[in-house]
This record gives C-alpha cells, sequence and structure tokens, in this order.
C-alpha cells in the first residue's frame, strides 16, 4: 500500500472505446490512481522507458496488457518487458477478449502475472476491474521502486 | 508347365504315328500274302525237287535196265561164236579188247572156265578164280543169264555189275561162263548231264547197304562205305519199289531224296539208287522270291510311312498345327488369332472353319465387353475425379469454414462487447433522463447483440469440434454425464427435470466433446419441455457396432419431416420468442458423434416426446478438417 503517492498504472489497449471503457471502469474506483494509455507496443516501450515524448513518465505499478495490438504485439511486449532487469518486476495483467487456451498458455509462460478475460456484459467488467484494483492495488505487496 | 504343352504337334505328333500305323496296318495283308506265296512256293519247290529226283532215279533204273539188257543180247551173241565155244583165248583176247573199246560202258568181258578160273578176259586177270561169284554159280546152275552183285571191280578198281551168260556146246553142255563187268560209272555221267539243282548226289547201294557208287565222291570215301545204319536205309533196304523221303541222311546235308530199285534179282530188289537234292539248293529260288518280294514290301512299307509322313503333315498335321496354335493363342487371350488354312470340304476344314468362327465372335464379344468396360472405366475415372474434386473443395471449403468461424466469431467479440458495454453503460448513466421510447431501444439493442454473442458462441464450438479436437482416449462416461449435469444445473432445478441414467461405460472418446453432446441433448429436452412433469430417461446398451445410448424426454415432440433437419446448422423449428436458440446445437451435437465414428438419429412422436439415439464406436473417425 503507497499511501505517499498516486498508483501508476499503464494500460496497453489499441481500441479507443476499450480504453475508455476500461478508465470508466478505473473511475468509479475510490483509490487515488494515475491511468496511463498506449496504444500499441512501441509506444509502452518509450513510454516504460522513459524515450521521447515519456521522458517524465513514471515507472508503473501495474500495467493492462491486451494481447492483440498493432505495431508490436502484446506477446512480444510481454517477453520484452519480462526479459528487462528493470521492468521484469512489474506486474502484469494480461486483459483480453481471447479465451483460447494457447493465449492463455503462452501468457503464463512468458511470466505474465494474471490473465483475465474480458466479459461481455458491462457489470461483470466492472466488477473485474474493481476487483484486480483490490488485489494488486491493496493487497498484495508490490515490489520496491 | 501347362497341361497343353504336352499336345504340341511335334515331328512324332501322335496322329502322325497314327497315321503310319494305319498304313502299315494297312499294308500287313500284303505281308501275309508274301509269306503265304513264299510257303506255297516253298511247297512246290519241294515238290519240284522231289520229281526231279524221282524221274532221275527212273531214268537211272530204265538205262540200267536197257544196259543189261543190251549186254544179255552181247552174252547170248558171243556165246555162239566158235572162238567163244572152242575157247580160242588169243582170238578171244582180241576179240573182248576190241568190244571194250567199242563199248565203254563194260569194264571187262571174259570167260570162265567151268573150274571157275577165268579162261580169257579183255583185260587179263591171270586166271583168277571167279568160281565162287554168284553170277557163276547161277549160270551153272540155272543155264541162263544171270546178273551179279553191285561190286568195286578186282581189277578195274570201277564201280560194276557182273551179267554172265552160259556157253553150250552142241549137246548143250556146259563148257563154261562168259562175263561182261558192267560199268556203272554211266550214272556218273549220266546225273552230271541231268539239270539237276547243284551239290546234288546219286548213290547207289547193294542189298547190304554198302555204297557201290556216289556221284559226287571227289576223294573217294564214299564206295564201299556201309550206309546200313544211316537213318532212312534200313527202311529203304526192306523196299521193293521207288519212292521220295527227305528223312533220310547219308551226310550231313538236309535233301530230298528219290529211290528206286536198280534191279531185282527173282522180284526181290537187289540194289537201290537214290537221287539226292539238297533242300537249301531246291528251295534257293524260293527263298530268293520271298527275300526279293520282302524287299519290295519293305520299299512299298518305306514309301507309304513317307507318304503318311508328309501326306499327314500336308493333309492332316498342317491344320491340326494351325488349330493348336490358333486355339493356345486364343486360350492366351489373342483373340485375333485364326487358323489361317484353306476350308476344304473335309472335317477338318470344317473345324477349322468353326473354330475361325468361335474366334471371331468371342473377339467381337470381348472387344464390345471390353468397349464396355473402358466405358464404364472412363466414366468411374470422372466420377471418380469428380469426387475427389468436390471432396477437396468441400475439405478446403469446411477448413475454410472453421477457420473464418473461428477467426471471425473471435475478432467478432471484440466489437459486439464494445456495442453491449456501451449500451450498458448509457443505460446506467442515463437511466430516468431519455424517455421511454430511448430505453426500450436500448433494450433492443441490446437483445440483438446478446443473440449475435450466442450465436458467436456456438458457432466458435461448432467449428472447434474440428479443429480444437483432442485425440480420443479412454473416457468414463459416468464422469462426461456428471459433468454436463453440473452445467446444466440452474436449468434443471427451474425446469424440476426428473433425470434417470444407469451406470455408463468407459470408451474411447473426447471427455470435453461429449460432455457438450450430453449437455445439448438434455438441454434441448429441457427446453422443448411439454406442461407436465418432465422426465428424462438416459440408457445404453452394446451392440455390435458400439455403445448405444438414448436420450428420451416427454416433450413436445418433434414432427417427422424434420427428423433430418433438425441436425442441419441454424435450422430452427420454433420462433424465438417461443424458444431461444442459434439453430446449431443439434448440428455441433451430429458433428461430435461423426467425429467419434458413429452416428446420430432421432425418434419421436409429437407431443409425447423425443428419443435421440447415438452410437459411439469407440474407434475414430478420419478426422474432420
Amino acid at each position: 500500500m503507497r499511501e505517499d503517492r498516486e498508483v501508476e498504472i499503464l494500460l496497453v489497449e489499441d481500441n479507443p472505446a476499450d480504453a475508455r471503457l476500461t478508465m470508466e471502469a478505473f473511475k468509479s474506483s475510490s483509490m487515488p490512481h494515475t491511468l496511463s494509455h498506449a496504444q500499441d507496443g512501441v509506444e509502452a516501450m518509450e513510454y516504460l522507458r522513459r524515450q521521447g515524448k515519456y521522458a517524465q513518465a513514471r515507472r508503473p505499478d501495474l500495467i493492462l496488457l491486451d494481447l492483440n495490438l498493432p505495431r508490436k504485439d502484446g506477446r512480444e511486449l510481454l517477453t520484452e518487458i519480462k526479459t528487462d532487469q528493470h521492468l521484469k518486476r512489474i506486474p502484469v495483467v494480461v486483459l483480453t477478449t481471447s479465451q483460447a487456451q494457447e493465449d492463455i498458455l503462452r501468457a503464463y509462460s512468458l511470466y505474465a502475472n494474471c490473465y483475465v478475460c474480458k466479459p461481455m456484459e458491462l457489470d461483470d467488467f466492472t466488477r473485474i476491474i474493481k476487483s484486480i484494483q483490490d488485489f494488486w492495488l491493496a493487497t498484495v505487496k508490490l515490489p520496491p521502486e | 508347365m501347362r497341361r497343353s504343352d504336352k499336345l504340341l504337334p511335334g515331328p512324332l505328333s501322335r496322329l502322325r504315328v497314327r497315321l503310319m500305323l494305319l498304313m502299315l496296318l494297312a499294308l500287313l495283308p500284303i505281308l501275309g500274302l508274301v509269306v503265304y506265296t513264299a510257303a506255297e512256293q516253298r511247297a512246290s519247290a519241294m515238290e519240284e525237287a522231289r520229281a526231279s529226283a524221282l524221274r532221275m532215279v527212273r531214268l537211272a533204273a530204265t538205262g540200267q535196265k536197257q544196259h543189261i539188257e543190251a549186254a544179255r543180247q552181247l552174252l547170248i551173241t558171243l556165246a555162239q561164236l566158235s572162238e567163244v565155244r572152242q575157247t580160242n583165248v588169243a582170238a578171244c583176247h582180241a576179240l573182248f579188247n576190241n568190244l571194250l573199246t567199242l563199248h565203254r560202258v563194260y569194264a571187262n568181258i571174259g570167260i570162265i572156265g567151268n573150274d571157275g578160273h577165268v579162261i580169257a578176259s579183255g583185260i587179263p586177270l591171270r586166271r583168277a578164280y571167279l568160281g565162287d561169284r554168284g553170277y557163276f554159280l547161277r549160270v551153272k546152275e540155272t543155264m541162263r543169264f544171270a546178273v551179279g552183285d553191285y561190286e568195286i571191280g578186282r581189277a578195274s578198281a570201277k564201280p560194276t555189275v557182273n551179267l554172265a551168260y552160259p556157253i553150250r556146246e552142241q549137246n548143250g553142255a556146259l563148257t563154261g561162263v562168259i562175263f561182261a563187268a558192267l560199268d556203272l560209272n554211266w550214272l556218273n555221267q549220266l546225273v552230271a548231264r541231268a539239270d539237276l539243282p547243284d551239290r546234288s548226289t546219286l548213290t547207289a547201294i547193294d542189298r547190304a547197304g554198302t555204297v557201290v557208287l556216289r556221284y559226287p565222291d571227289p576223294d573217294g570215301r564214299w564206295s564201299g562205305q556201309s550206309v546200313r545204319n544211316r537213318p532212312g536205309i534200313r527202311k529203304l533196304l526192306s523196299s521193293n519199289k521207288e519212292g521220295t523221303d527227305n528223312s533220310f541222311r547219308l551226310d550231313d546235308t538236309r535233301r530230298i531224296y528219290a529211290y528206286t530199285p536198280l534191279n531185282r534179282s527173282e522180284g526181290i530188289a537187289d540194289s537201290w539208287v537214290l537221287v539226292g537234292i539238297p533242300e537249301e539248293a531246291a528251295l534257293a529260288p524260293a527263298y530268293r522270291t520271298l527275300a526279293a518280294n520282302l524287299i519290295y514290301l519293305s520299299i512299298v512299307m518305306a514309301l507309304a510311312v513317307g507318304a503318311a509322313w508328309f501326306g499327314g503333315d500336308i493333309f492332316i498335321l498342317r491344320k491340326v498345327r494351325a488349330l493348336v496354335a490358333a486355339t493356345r493363342r486364343v486360350a492366351a487371350g489373342d483373340l485375333h488369332a485364326r487358323t489361317e488354312t484353306a476350308y476344304d470340304h473335309g472335317e477338318l476344314g470344317q473345324l477349322a472353319h468353326a473354330f475361325d468362327e468361335m474366334a471371331e465372335s468371342l473377339e467381337q464379344r470381348v472387344a464390345e465387353r471390353e468397349q464396355a468396360e473402358a466405358q464404364l472405366k472412363a466414366l468411374n475415372e470422372d466420377l471418380e475425379q469428380r469426387v475427389a474434386k468436390r471432396t477437396n473443395e468441400l475439405k478446403r471449403s469446411n477448413e475454410d469454414l472453421e477457420q473464418f468461424a473461428y477467426v471471425a466469431s473471435h475478432d467478432l467479440q471484440e466489437p459486439l462487447r464494445m456495442v453491449t458495454s456501451y449500451m450498458q453503460l448509457l443505460r446506467q448513466r442515463y437511466q430516468g433522463q431519455l424517455g421511454k421510447d430511448a430505453e426500450e431501444f436500448i433494450g433492443f439493442a441490446l437483445d440483438g447483440a446478446e443473440r449475435m454473442q450466442r450465436l458467436i458462441v456456438d458457432l466458435l464450438t461448432y467449428s472447434r469440434v474440428g479443429t480444437k479436437a483432442k485425440p480420443l482416449a479412454p473416457t468414463d462416461m459416468n464422469e462426461v454425464l456428471g459433468r454436463a449435469l453440473r452445467n446444466l444445473t440452474v436449468a434443471i432445478e427451474e425446469s424440476g427435470a426428473k433425470i434417470n441414467y444407469p451406470h455408463l461405460p468407459v470408451l474411447a472418446g473426447d471427455g470435453t466433446q461429449l460432455t457438450q453432446l450430453f449437455q445439448n441433448l438434455i438441454g434441448n429436452a429441457i427446453k422443448f419441455r411439454a406442461e407436465r412433469p418432465l422426465e428424462i430417461q438416459i440408457a445404453t446398451q452394446q451392440e455390435r457396432g458400439g455403445w448405444h445410448f438414448s436420450v428420451s424426454d416427454n416433450g413436445i415432440g418433434i414432427p417427422k419431416k424434420d427428423f433430418e433437419r433438425i441436425f442441419i446448422i441454424f435450422q430452427r423449428l420454433h420462433t424465438r420468442e417461443k424458444y431461444p436458440g442459434t439453430g446449431i446445437g443439434l448440428s455441433i451435437c451430429k458433428k461430435i458423434v461423426e467425429r467419434h465414428g458413429g452416428r446420430i438419429w432421432v425418434e419421436s412422436q409429437e407431443g409425447k416426446g423425443t428419443t435421440f439415439h447415438f452410437i459411439l464406436s469407440g474407434q475414430p473417425d478420419t478426422e474432420i478438417g
């Protein structure tokens, strides 16, 4: 629990509607947080390595990752993060519509911290986002910076 | 080796051999005739030999009689001469000498005195004593002409017979005996001149069986030899007339003998002459004829055999060979084969003609059949190609469809989720602000999105039966059914359905898919239940094709005309308002059962209930897709 500052979350999602929906779901949360949005893998890596316009970006406490992304795919991005000495400790929650067995297996093989399917219903989705917040941001001890 | 190869018409074909045998058989009577003729000729040659031998002995006997008669005349004449009567020795000597020169048939002529001593003779006998001689004694006794024994002359060493006559005085008193020794060598000349076969013999024997004369007698061993004990001679000595006999054996050669008494004294034969003709010589012409005939016959037979050989070849074997060759070719499948012989009016020609006609019709029929077969084959190939092409197309389109269904359903979820989520967000945020119509419209949009979503899920499931299948492994059907029932817990509770099932077997299958199968069938039974309390009966039994399962309900039933249709994808029997659904469930069931190498079908009575049957072979079918 970090009471000294706001929690930093990076959402990697190519679909703006989907991203907005996630943001809306987070809005209902009472926990103070900052939600940054990267539209593809390349942009996400720039953000994480504080390159270009993200030079001032903060290191995120949690990454929400969609698998199907343009330019750099979510799986590639996951591989890069989990093989990077500085980034690999950041928890990555894979948030995707795919229920395919191989996607789930592959994500865990690449050291994703958890795999969550986006449900159809808005209520279900809101509940899932809330439980992610409750678990990853309020329950677990995140690694020190 | 095939049996027909033994019938190969080689140079010694059975047919040819038979033909030649037939020819030889036809010539056999001729051979018989030849042999018969030879036998006849032999008999007649024997007869002829006998006749000529007999003629010869008669000639000899007659000649001897004439000689004796001539000698008697001579002796009678001499006995009248004064020189003789007065016994003028010198004159007699000269006279006799002169006579011997004139008549070479006499070996000697002489006078024997009463005392038995020779007084005078042509060839000097030096007062030899002949008083003991038979002829002398007989003349003295009978005073008549007498014939003496046949003997070898003492002085002349010639075979002779002495003939004697009394010399009488005026008063009739005997003064001496005049004799003449008849030289039998004239017989030799007789035989030598006669036309008798080579090595024919003439033998004269006396009553004691002693050879007096033998022709030919080159080394002189025959004269004086006794042949009394030779075969047949004793019989001869006791006979008194002429005859022939071929049982006599005087020497080593078989001869045909003719005999006759040469002289009779007082009616009894005291000497015989025998003429022997060698059988071999007598039969030689007959044998020569036989040999010649046999040679001629052999030549004829050789010619006949040759004719049979070549004639058989030309007239029969060529045709037969052609027939055999053609038959063999036809048997080997070459229906173009023809005998290629000229059809004459003979049986073989007719056979060849009939054979060619048969081959012709056979060829025609085979050609027709082959043509039909070729057409059929072409049709088959075409059909196979088309089926293969269609199968390939179908498979590809199936694969494409499944791939498409999978990808599309996956990618379709995203936008659909957006539609649903934002509609719901709209409803949440602006509840009570949009008005009744707007809320109803939002409801329709959400309902459409929900249906769309279910369609996508079902489509995904349907496509996954083929593309996401796991290999069939031993599966406990009790666990499978348990899982299906657990998935349906809410629906079962809500409907109050009573479900009965027995203990189920373990069989090769895909547990996930079989769960889906039971889930769909039981789910259907619940969905299409009637007013009455729902009862579902699950049963199973082992059959020849595998395990037969059935799921029966007492629901609304299905019209018979729709038994097939319900298994087709997207086919629905009811309005969506009455029974929601996508129309994919049973087609998924069908696909699952078929993937398990089985089949599924339905039995139903409208208003009474429905039973779904399916058989799981336990063997995997060829993978779909």
